[in-house]
């Protein structure tokens, strides 16, 4: 792991992801159970709603309402709570359907994206 | 964007430098994707088989920030690279110039795709063992495909490299 990271930067130390088998999270289910899974960058927050239900949900919802209290991609939620990434997509698409989640899909229309990338190229290269 | 290569190509080297946030890895679980995505409802046989995902991201401005998604690519996770590219605005894919092959798949992938894509010849050490010219022949990429040296170890240098793939996707976005 740690020839992973180049000098000078923190170790992420990753324990390994839980040995269960990951769709006992989902009842055995590999899609959401109404909607298509999410965009693995999609940002999610959630909703006042949520805040108010975390008491009577499970583990993992619940630990995936408490996190997201700010926008948060899907992908960093899978790594902070140490879950396979598919397993929470498809828990937070079902927490969304709830209204219990925020979604954005960070995609972009298409018109905008010639835009977006000019920005991306400004941005990148003032940092740079 | 998609940082895609074989492995110990650089991905995650190239990632932290440019990255905010300490890297963060994930693990994606390969059979899941390909079950969602052929329309199986089941759960597959093997379920436990996962691929590392690494990812960073950069605030742009105050309104974009930027997420850097490294994998590596291998023919088996195709339906993992749709997940992946939906949405990217391009990637970037790194090789070994002593280990071409192993950054055929994910070359072969995004030009099928269609997805943006650039070459970055991860140079270890600062030696190249191929010309540009025979690197681009032998990874069979157009004239107009970003091939470029970087130093996955310098953020500089990661960052040129980034640019020289959305300079290229700019030019394609019409
Ligand atoms: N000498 C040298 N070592 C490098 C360079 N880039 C990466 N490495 C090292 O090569 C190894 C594999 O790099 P890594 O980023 O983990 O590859 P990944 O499997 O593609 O994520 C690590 O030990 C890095 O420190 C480079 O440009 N020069
Ligand atoms: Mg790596």
């Amino acid at each position: 792991m740690s020839t992973d990271q180049p000098p000078g930067r923190e170790e992420t130390v990753q324990p390994p992801v839980s040995g269960v088998r990951p769709y006992v999270l989902t009842g055995g289910r590999v899609r959401p159970l109404h909607a298509a899974p999410l965009n693995i960058a999609a940002q999610i927050r959630s909703t006042p709603q949520g805040v108010a239900e975390i008491g009577r949900l499970t583990y993992e919802h619940r630990d995936i309402v408490e996190l997201c209290d700010h926008w948060i991609s899907v992908a960093e939620v899978a790594s902070h709570l140490r879950l396979h990434l598919g397993v929470v997509r498809i828990l937070v698409a079902d927490l969304a359907a709830l209204g219990l989640l925020y979604v954005h899909d960070g995609n972009l229309a298409g018109g905008r994206q010639g835009a977006v990338i000019e920005r991306v190229i400004r941005g990148l290269t003032a940092i740079r | 964007m998609v940082i895609a290569g074989g492995f110990g190509v650089g991905k995650t080297t190239a990632v932290a430098q440019v990255s905010e946030i300490p890297v963060l890895t994930t693990e994606a679980p390969i059979t899941e994707l390909a079950a969602a995505l052929d329309n199986v409802d089941e759960v597959p046989a093997k379920t436990t088989t996962t691929v590392a995902l690494d990812f960073g991201c950069v605030a742009i401005d105050d309104e974009i920030k930027m997420y850097l998604f490294g994998t590596p690519g291998q023919d088996r996770f195709g339906f993992m690279w749709r997940d992946l590219t939906e949405g990217a605005l391009g990637a970037l894919v790194i090789v070994d110039s002593r280990r071409l092959d192993d950054g055929y798949p994910a070359v072969d992938y995004f030009e099928r795709s269609g997805t943006p894509f650039g070459v970055g010849i991860n140079l270890f050490d600062g030696v190249l063992s191929h010309d540009l010219a025979d690197v681009r022949w032998a990874l069979a990429i157009s004239e107009d495909t970003p091939l470029v040296t970087f130093d996955a170890r310098d953020r500089r240098s990661v960052i040129d490299a980034l640019l020289a793939v959305l300079r290229h996707s700019l030019g394609r976005s019409g």
